[in-house]
């Protein structure tokens, strides 16, 4: 294998070293830039056009230079790249199919005709696979986890109640390096290497994403806690068990140091958990285990992450498991599984949460081995009943039968070719079990013998390694393949959030993040929140560019303004090219009791001229809650357009609180307020669309968005304010693109003025006439 | 030597009875009606009973015994062709491509006038004006009608002209968001033409009754307002016919059928209950082929019930349809 590797060395190439070169400004810009002076540099943590996130990028980085001090990597890319300047190759090497990947990556950023995000992130896995095994070769020592400590947009978890001695390491935040290496075990038995890349990816997809949140580089104890936390088990019931500790083989310490970082979750994630508290309280959304997890993961911008979109295990074992084995199968898997989370849980109720939690990395392990055991016991089994004469003639039988079934079957040439085959030797067999036809029954019978005897003593010692390995390997890979390709729902990032109204532009591409972007308590005002832009040409360069930021406040009673930015929005630049985005930096300060309880949205937008599109435009979101803003209530506008139906109009909206606002297909809708996801596909008048399940003022109601073209959440997601559910379309009993946007009871339309919301204010952003029909007689434009 | 011979012969004997046996078998296979099919999976939007009464005659009841199920054989579409359609229809800018939860990417080409979204993953495409012009009513003929549909879909590419036929004209009329009821020709301001697959004596219908998999909605001065394609591939009968339910057995199983529309599919069947149906009066019955989802190869034939409903808080009696799983269950 390390031969293979460095037969086909290279020096990295240009586009190599510019990917690597573009991902430190954008993860580690002051690497290039030096220290900003006061402050820390604005930092991503999902790079779109490559679909790397910052700890996947770093690993890729250390493993690409060698080092795993990410500063000395850095030197050594601009070394190569000073080195490129000056069209001089560098002297160092890196296999050529990684740097055929890494080159690629680089392309998608620069060249017109881009690849999808879905095609670019499974590129990103396999040049972050490649690229560990220039590790695996180089050393036999796994590979720790690479170190986050400079993002700003981290959850920071180091508060004064956290003492320094360390809790029990879950075993789930194990690197995958080191989940590798067990895997590879039992498996390395079977297949060898031909496994670990399978295994690998599946490690690392199914490792961090839920309980570990490694994309922000936390600790294995804030796992732990937050995994506590969605199954309900709080601080105070971990300190009561103080007195039970020696019992629990752990000590008083790690039992404080666990119920302190459960109570600092709690702290830092109290929207979430209000939520949680709910779905747990209600059952009526009936969230997978994983998707409650997951709420608890800060995302990008602010809000509360929502992904894996469904039940991880069960999802990746059932796709895996249909995959490999069917349906049956699949549900044996997932029902297997289900046990081994069971019995984590049980183990965690009954020895109160002193013990550590196994990761979705090695349960995955688990059940794979489990089945793989399964496997080749059976094939052992098979393997030995043929040494027997009992077991020949039994396998000779199951053959010829077989034979002369698919010959009957088959028909034709062939057919009868294989019904002989199987007939002559069958008949023989049986002649020489029962002793008729004299001799030449049994030199018949006996040519089958000595066939079946062939076949076990001389064919089968020496196919039967590689057949059997391949039996069992090769679906495996090909499962472990399928499955990552078809978990392009657990590839994708955080969603980013979106303005309503506005079309998703295939030219422009707008970044906006806020730091930090966590919920905030009041007690945090004042505050300084930094906000960071970054415009990007996607298809050729930018000209006559206009900027525009709006920021709103929404909150109880009056909305205060915003307030002012630490610099205004800096001049447009003459053009913006593929290969430079363009950044800049600004931070507003919030302070109290102006912005208690309020949630405020910063939106940027971007109008540009494209080589193919004039006047084309988008723009980004960043959103910041302090306290409990009143987002759990309708606000603002889910998309613009020109009001074509006010509510309770006759016909369609004769019995309910929905107006029609027309706007054409592909336009951003976003969620009016918090919520559980309920979507529908393309069925009946209202066609792809959306309902969002809250509580407002006590009472729990819906909103609708319908007549979409693309439904981008699933039911059950959760759901915050301002994050897109979907593009606009025509699906449904719909004559022209349009938005059907509705508030509804539970019980059935709403009933004015008893029972808000309306769409009026407070509810939309201003009144609008009821009972119209028609854009003429509505004369409403929105907003 | 002999008693090879012998051998041989038997062996030889004994291969021909097996041979011809089997033959017949296969034969009698291929003509008896085939016991077992799984029921169609039509979803169900409304749950709970509601009291439905069948008014059609047993001499309205004029179906086959037996019937084949349609085997659809999708051919692969690729980003190219709807990258052909779309430069057909005149789009130049570059299309969105979004992720559906329900149906994979979605590709939308757009511009002032229209726009075009197409799924790789259920072989669809939907054109549609983003408003209706102001036009002339030139009251075109059916022949017309016809003619100016199939030109659009096969000069455009959405299918070619092998692979439809018409089906059916449906007749509305529409006042923007007010959704869409049939009427009569004379008053309609949306002439839809159904086209189905060119199969003898088979109609296929989707989820929603009114609709083919394959239809354009032209507005009365003969422009093309709306299209939608689902394309179904090659269409072949099965190897075995399927014993379909007769009239008693569709009189005792009623409660079987799904409701699928109401208000000429202008009510969202989840937004009612059971209970405020009073009543669903079946009228008149069709047999078709269902296409319950983009993606299914097997289309079986389904009853297709139509009548009336009444419902509390509508002031008269709406239309309803319902499907009934046609063929007999084991």
């Amino acid at each position: 294998m390390t031969e293979e590797i460095n037969k086909n060395l290279v020096p990295p190439s240009k586009r190599t070293v510019h990917f690597f070169y573009q991902g430190l400004i954008r993860f580690y810009p002051e690497s290039i830039y030096g220290a900003k002076e006061g402050k820390k540099r604005a930092v991503l943590n999902y790079w779109t056009e490559t679909g790397y996130q910052r700890t996947d990028f770093v690993k890729l980085l250390w493993n690409t230079t060698k080092t795993e001090d990410t500063d000395q990597a850095a030197k050594i890319v601009l070394g190569w790249k000073k080195l490129w300047d000056k069209n001089t190759q560098p002297g160092a090497t890196v296999p050529e199919n990684l740097d055929e990947l890494l080159s690629s990556l680089d392309e998608n950023t620069t060249e017109t005709k881009k690849a999808s995000a879905y095609k670019t992130q499974v590129l990103a896995k396999k040049a972050l696979l490649e690229s560990q095994k220039i590790v695996d070769e180089s050393s036999s020592e796994p590979l720790s986890e690479p170190e986050i400590t400079t993002a700003p947009d981290e959850v920071v978890l180091e508060t004064d109640t956290v003492t320094s001695t360390p809790i029990p390491d879950p075993e789930m935040s194990t690197s995958s390096a080191e989940i590798i290496s067990q895997a590879a075990g039992p498996l390395s038995i079977l297949a060898g290497k031909m496994l670990t890349a399978p295994i690998k990816a599946l490690a690392y997809f199914s490792g961090p994403k839920t309980y570990a949140s490694s994309a922000s580089g936390e600790g294995p104890g804030v796992a732990t806690a937050r995994y506590m936390l969605v199954r309900g088990i709080s601080s105070s019931s971990i300190r009561s068990l103080e007195s039970r500790s020696q019992q629990l083989g752990i000590t008083p310490n790690q039992l404080k140091n666990l119920a302190n970082l459960i109570k600092t979750e709690q702290k830092a994630h109290p929207f979430s958990f209000k939520w949680i508290s709910v779905i747990n309280s209600g059952q009526k959304a009936s969230l997978s285990q994983a998707q409650i997890s997951s709420l608890l993961t800060p995302s990008v911008n602010g809000s509360t992450a929502v992904l894996p979109r469904r039940s991880f295990i069960g999802g990746a074992l059932g796709r895996m498991g249909q995959q490999l084995f069917g349906k049956l199968s699949s549900k044996a898997i997932k029902a297997v599984s289900k046990k081994v989370v069971s019995k984590v849980m049980e183990t965690i109720g009954t020895q109160a949460a002193g013990s550590v939690v196994p990761g979705v990395g090695n349960i995955v392990m688990l059940v794979t081995q489990f089945v793989v055991d399964k496997v080749l016991s059976k094939v052992k089994d098979f393997i030995s009943k043929l040494k027997t004469k009992e077991g020949k003639e039994k396998a000779l039988t199951f053959l010829l039968g077989g034979m002369i079934i698919g010959g009957l079957f088959l028909g034709g040439p062939i057919g009868a070719a294989l019904l002989i085959g199987g007939l002559v030797p069958g008949i023989g067999l049986m002649a020489a079990k029962a002793g008729g036809f004299g001799s030449l029954g049994t030199s018949i019978g006996s040519y089958g013998q000595a066939f079946m005897s062939g076949i076990t003593g001389a064919v089968f010692p020496a196919l039967a390694g590689p057949l059997i390995v391949s039996f069992v390997s090769v679906p495996l890979m090909i499962a472990v393949i399928l499955f990552i390709i078809n978990s392009g729902a657990y590839l994708v990032p955080p969603k980013a959030s979106h303005v309503a109204g506005l079309i998703e532009s295939p030219y422009i591409g707008v970044v906006k993040t806020a730091s930090p972007s966590d919920p905030l308590e009041n007690s945090d005002l004042p505050i300084t929140i930094d906000y960071k832009v970054e415009v990007i040409a996607k298809k050729g360069t930018l000209s006559n560019i206009q900027f525009e930021d709006v920021c709103k406040v929404i909150k109880d009673g009056s909305s205060p303004s915003c307030s002012s930015p630490s610099s205004p929005t800096p001049e447009e630049p003459v053009s913006i090219s593929p290969t430079s985005s363009f950044s800049f930096s600004y931070s507003r300060t919030y302070s109290s009791p102006t912005f208690e309880d309020s949630l405020i949205i910063d939106t940027f937008t971007v109008t540009a001229d494209a080589p193919e599109k004039q006047g084309a435009q988008t723009a980004a979101a960043a959103s910041v809650i302090i306290g409990d803003p009143p987002d759990e209530c309708p606000n603002g506008w889910p998309g613009y357009g020109g009001l074509t139906q006010g509510a309770y109009a006759p016909y369609t909206h004769r019995n309910a609180e929905a107006i029609d606002i027309g706007l054409g297909v592909g336009n951003t809708i976003t969620a009016r307020h918090t919520g559980v996801v309920r979507a529908f596909g393309n069925i009946g008048p209202y066609g792809k669309h959306v309902e969002i399940v809250s509580v407002c003022g006590g009472k729990e109601f819906y909103s609708r968005y319908a007549h979409l073209s693309v439904v981008s959440v699933r039911t059950g997601e959760m759901i915050t304010m301002g994050e897109t559910v979907g593009l606009s379309g025509n699906t449904g009993n719909s004559t022209g693109p349009h938005l059907h946007y509705e508030f509804r009871d539970p019980s059935g339309p709403k009933k004015y003025p008893s029972n808000p919301p309306y769409m009026m204010t407070p509810y939309v952003p201003k009144d609008l006439p009821r009972g119209c029909v028609g854009r003429t007689t509505c004369k409403t434009n929105i907003p | 030597m002999k008693r090879r011979k012998i051998f041989i012969v038997i062996i030889l004997v004994i291969l021909g009875v097996l041979i011809v046996v089997s033959f017949i078998l296969k034969k009698e296979e291929a003509t008896k009606p085939s016991p077992s099919l799984p029921l169609p999976k039509i979803p169900s939007l409304l749950e709970g009973d509601y009291p439905i009464e069948v008014v059609f005659e047993k001499r309205d009841f004029d179906f086959p015994s037996s019937m084949y199920v349609l085997q659809l054989e999708k051919q692969l579409l690729l980003e190219n062709d709807i990258n052909n359609i779309a430069s057909n229809l005149g789009y130049t800018d570059e299309p969105l491509v979004m992720d559906d939860v329900f149906d994979g990417k979605i590709y939308i080409y757009r511009n002032e006038e229209s726009a075009l979204t197409a799924s790789i993953k259920n072989q669809e495409f939907d054109y549609t004006l983003n408003q209706i012009p102001s036009y002339v009513n030139k009251q075109p003929s059916d022949e017309a009608l016809i003619g100016t549909a199939r030109d659009f879909l096969i000069e455009n590419g959405f299918v070619s002209s092998e692979d439809i036929q018409f089906v059916s004209f449906v007749y509305l009329k529409e006042t923007p968001g007010q959704g869409l009821y049939l009427t009569s020709k004379e008053n309609a301001a949306l002439y839809q033409v159904n086209f189905s697959s060119e199969i003898d004596d088979a109609t296929i219908l989707t989820l929603n009754p009114l609709n083919t998999p394959v239809y354009v909605r032209i507005l009365p001065d003969g422009s093309v307002f709306q299209a939608h394609a689902s394309r179904l591939g090659t269409v072949t009968e099965s190897v075995n016919q399927y014993k379909l339910k007769t009239y008693e057995e569709v009189i005792n199983g009623i409660n079987d059928s799904i409701l699928m529309s109401l208000d000429d599919g202008n009510i969202h069947l989840p937004d009612i209950s059971n209970t405020s149906i009073s009543k669903i009066t079946i009228t008149s019955i069709q047999i078709a082929h269902l296409l319950s989802n983009s993606t299914t190869t097997t289309l079986q034939p389904v009853y297709l019930l139509k009548g009336t409903a009444s419902i509390v808080g509508f002031p008269t009696e709406i239309s309803a349809s319902m499907y009934l799983p046609a063929i007999l269950p084991n």
